[in-house]
């Protein structure tokens, strides 16, 4: 039996139809798997849904060498914002990061690279040097910096965050204001990018924990 | 005699008075008061402690001070939508049979300007005044901090907790 020549046309741009749909779902598939996040349950309430690029910035730490983006790269870097003036929020809140750095460098496997970085906002009583001082008090993985305000405002707008500096009232101390700040730690992943933040309240063994699956996560998304 | 027994006599109601005024009238029992050890350069801290109204009037704590610093003040932490920020309250009230927790992340002392430099194990001489006059001294321990920060974590709102500041 012979079909018509227009017949078979038609069956075989059918059949190329079908085969380019299924090739073109494929791709369309296997695109969105690899490109968009598949974040675990565990830490999507910790990591951004989109890793962010920070451009370059300057602070300053102390004997007057900077810190800059290349100085990131490398190494996960826990930020925090605070000011030394602060005597219950900003000590607590170091020294849960610090516990956490000395669980984390506990934790079996590859050794993680990791430093913080205590950024005041203060930096008319914050001087560099003390500010070195007054982080690696917590952890010798801890630097102190600040800067002059523009660039304070200018990193703090990449991180995606405020703080105030309350008017000095006229004829008291220096220690008569107070400074409103974040209260999140963020994470820097070792290619300079915005990755997680670990909000308030935050415990040294579900940080140190959190991390663990953020890194794991990360590596394996081949951000090696 | 009768100047002696008077003397005595004096010198014990002023003593008892002065007992009085140490131990204070209130009826407030302070429980584990420490002072957080102080990081390198810190200029002001913090200090913690549970205050227990064992008696039936609210106690009202209005002015705290310690001769090892040059002020001190009642403050509370305050986190709101990821900001973080001390406030300073002029009183801290004490219901009838409840318990005011200064903890860090909430309420605390804070001790502005120390005089001396001070080491875990240190004492904290801390006097709190109370609004019916008398006075409550206590003596606070340095030590390092607690490792928790930001508070409690079933209860972010600090205000709702058995401590009260207003």
């Amino acid at each position: 039996m012979k079909m018509p020549a227009a017949m078979t046309a038609r069956r075989t741009f059918a059949l190329v139809l079908l085969v380019a749909v299924t090739i073109a779902g494929y791709i369309v598939w296997k695109w969105n798997r690899d490109t968009v996040v598949q974040v675990p349950a565990q830490i999507e309430d910790y990591v951004f849904w989109q890793a962010k690029e920070l451009s370059d910035f300057q602070l300053i730490r102390s004997q007057n060498r900077t810190l800059g983006l290349a100085d990131l790269r490398g190494k996960w870097t826990f930020v925090f914002f605070g000011y030394t003036h602060c005597p219950d929020i900003c000590p607590a809140t170091l020294a849960v990061l610090g516990q956490a750095f000395r669980i984390i460098e506990q934790m079996p496997g590859r050794a993680a690279q990791i430093q913080g970085v205590f950024i005041s906002v203060d930096p008319k009583r914050d001087a560099p040097d003390a500010l070195a001082d007054y982080a690696s008090y917590f952890n010798d993985k801890f630097l102190g910096v600040t800067g002059s305000i523009a660039q304070l405002d200018a990193f703090s707008r990449q991180i995606g965050v405020m703080y105030a500096i309350q008017d000095q009232e006229a004829g008291k101390p220096d220690e008569g204001y107070l400074v409103t700040h974040s209260s999140t730690i963020f994470l820097i992943d070792p290619q300079g990018r915005l990755f997680g933040r670990f909000p308030p309240p935050q415990n040294p063994q579900e940080m140190a924990e959190v991390f663990m699956q953020i890194r794991a996560f990360h590596d394996e998304r081949g951000n090696k | 005699m009768i100047a002696m027994t008077k003397k005595i006599l004096v010198s014990l109601g002023l003593g008892l008075f002065m007992l009085n005024v140490l131990a204070g009238s209130n009826d407030v029992q302070v429980i584990d008061p420490w002072v957080q050890a102080p990081p390198p350069n810190a200029r002001v801290l913090a200090a913690y402690m549970q205050l227990k109204n064992t008696g039936a009037k609210p106690q009202i704590v209005t002015a705290v001070s310690s001769p090892v610093f040059d002020r001190a003040e009642i403050h509370q932490t305050v986190i709101q939508e990821d900001m973080t920020r001390m406030e300073r309250r002029h009183e801290l009230i004490i219901p009838p049979n409840a318990t005011a927790t200064l903890k860090p992340g909430g309420l605390h002392l804070m001790l502005i300007g120390p005089k001396k430099k001070l080491q875990p194990g240190d004492p904290v001489p801390i006097t709190l005044t109370l609004k019916d006059g008398s006075a409550l001294a206590l003596t606070a321990t340095v030590r390092a901090a607690r490792m928790d920060a930001g508070g409690d974590r079933k209860n972010m709102d600090h205000s709702r907790h058995d401590s009260h500041a207003h």
